[in-house]
């Protein structure tokens, strides 16, 4: 493993520290602790939106801090959950008395780690209220979808309840927004190599050159089907279709859309990806009404993306076009 | 048992933990992101650091902290779940100088019901309950039958080694693991493994 580290221990705590320094603009850290927050606050009495969740996810939620989008995250360890007790702590040194939303990804430990979390602040009196987010189309059945696993497409609620928060909007609605939005929203990844893991140094996931996994997870923990690789465009159609066949579109009806890089797949490939699906999309009859392509939830130099759609309705055009500012992504 | 004597046991238990790292990090890349030794090594450590610097006044008190600074210091799942039998299996311990074979049937039992009320799984899902639940079984029989505590102990991590190698044949139903659904089958759960082997070692320091 050749990769710019230290000490094993130390990756998570250099790396945020890292991460915040070369983005002191908008982020600020409370020394010693895993906990981001934004370099200017927002008013007190909104809804603060807060998730608790892995690190070796860079940008991941940090670089979702900021003015639109989240108020705080408490990153674990790599590729585990933060703690209910440090999210908790954190949640509490955090408090204002302003509504605070948590946001989970359906991922087991975030969820039993987030879930003690809300128990322990509700038990101290902080007015928190848990959300969770799954969109995983490979991960469970659709007349599951709450097993189904939370992944990338997580960005469009966060978004929407991000823009809804900063105008005012009541915990209740915020709630009520983020249901909607992810009940909107359904994802898929194509991955097409495994990074090496930081601390053990082995790769996570192997996959001969002419073949594409479609399904697997964000630590390349394997995933449910192996197909051949060959254009980008028939890889994006094909998954695309399966989006569509999961949350078929009525005439009419647009689309938000997010291609999200694993951390080894160039800006080129992601744009030529992002391309292809609107261009398929079209070809079914969906125009995208905006989205973006980055990377997100990387897994270190795994090579792959995640596509993610939104089916969008009105309030939610008018919160995605209501202006963000984060080191990922801006929109003023 | 009394409060040194618990120390002693868990330092003993995270010698052993922290010594599996690599065999659990290669248990769980067959089916996970292959990082779980290091989890359980950075758990482990802070407690050995813990037991270094603070005072405990009872065994539960030692337990109790010992589980919290695994679930702090390990994180995801598998921290409040590795932190839950020690936690959850002291809040319901009475609080005395010296612990019997009762009180550790009781660490082990309500440890197993707080790992359940914590994770959601039971047996037969291919977690480390599949190890735990019946290492305690075999604990309560032993104990019936009017055996010693080291002899329910050594009874118990019999039952949890053989318990963690039938998860091979199981399909996971929690965790990252259920993903792969029937690809699943065939490697030992990686949890159960860890959880047999801290069940051993306090076997062996008791029996020692």
């Amino acid at each position: 493993m050749k990769k710019f580290l230290n000490k094993t221990e130390d990756i998570m705590q250099e790396t945020i520290e890292g991460y915040v320094l070369a983005n002191k603009h908008y982020l600020s850290l409370e020394e010693g602790t895993h906990n981001i927050t934004r370099a200017t606050p927002k008013e007190q009495g909104k809804v603060k939106l807060v998730i608790g969740n892995g690190g070796g996810h860079e940008p991941g939620t940090p670089g979702q801090i900021g003015y639109g989008l989240f108020d705080l995250v408490s990153v674990g360890d790599v590729f585990a959950a933060q703690s209910g007790r440090k999210l908790f702590q954190a949640i509490k040194e955090f408090d204002d008395g302003s509504p605070i939303m948590l946001l989970i990804a359906n991922h087991a430990g975030d969820v039993m780690n987030g879930n003690l979390a809300i128990r322990k602040a509700k038990a101290a009196g902080i007015n928190i209220e848990g959300v969770i987010h799954y969109d995983d189309i490979m991960s469970a059945p659709k007349e599951t979808p709450e097993e189904r696993r939370g992944v990338n497409g997580i960005f469009f609620p966060t978004k929407v309840v991000g823009a809804a928060a900063e105008e005012g909007a009541s915990l209740e609605t915020c709630v009520k927004l983020f249901n909607e939005t992810r009940d909107r929203t359904r994802s898929i990844s194509i991955a097409l190599g495994g990074g090496t893991h930081p601390q053990t140094g082995l790769t996570m996931m192997d996959l001969p050159d002419d073949i594409a996994n479609i399904g697997a997870g964000s630590h390349g923990e394997g995933g449910t089907t192996n197909i051949p690789f060959t254009t980008s465009y028939e890889m994006v159609s094909k998954v695309t279709e399966m989006l569509l066949e999961d949350m078929p579109f009525e005439e009419g009806e647009e689309a938000l859309l997010l291609v999200t890089g694993m951390g080894g797949t160039t800006m080129m490939e992601m744009s030529i990806a992002y391309g292809d699906a609107c261009k398929y999309l079209a070809s079914r009859g969906v125009s995208v009404y905006s989205g973006t392509a980055f990377d997100l939830v990387t897994a270190q130099e795994a090579c792959g993306i995640t596509i993610s759609i939104c089916k969008a309705n009105d309030e939610i055009k008018r919160l995605w076009d209501a202006p963000c500012k984060s080191p990922i992504y801006s929109n003023l | 048992m009394k409060t040194a004597e618990i120390i002693d046991m868990l330092n003993a238990v995270s010698t052993t933990a922290i010594d599996a790292k690599e065999e659990l990090c290669k248990l769980d890349s067959f089916v996970g992101d292959g990082d779980h030794g290091f989890t359980v090594e950075r758990g482990f450590s802070a407690v050995k650091a813990l037991l270094e610097e603070a005072e405990f006044a009872s065994p539960k008190e030692a337990l109790e902290a010992a589980g919290d600074e695994l679930a702090d210091t390990m994180g995801g799942a598998i921290g409040l779940i590795i932190g839950g039998l020690f936690s959850g299996g002291a809040e319901a311990m009475e609080d005395k100088d010296d612990l019997e074979a009762e009180d550790i049937y009781t660490l082990l039992s309500a440890g197993l019901e707080e790992i359940k009320l914590i994770g959601g799984a039971k047996e037969g899902d291919r977690t480390l309950i599949d190890a735990l639940s019946p290492a305690c079984d075999a604990f309560k029989a032993a104990l019936d039958e009017g055996k010693a505590v080291g002899e329910c102990i050594s009874d118990a991590a019999d039952a949890a080694e053989a318990g963690a190698k039938a998860t091979a044949d199981m399909v996971a139903k929690k965790g990252r693991a259920k993903f792969l659904q029937e690809e699943s089958k065939g490697y030992v759960d990686a949890g159960a493994v860890t959880m047999s082997k801290i069940i051993r070692a306090m076997s062996d320091y008791i029996n020692q």
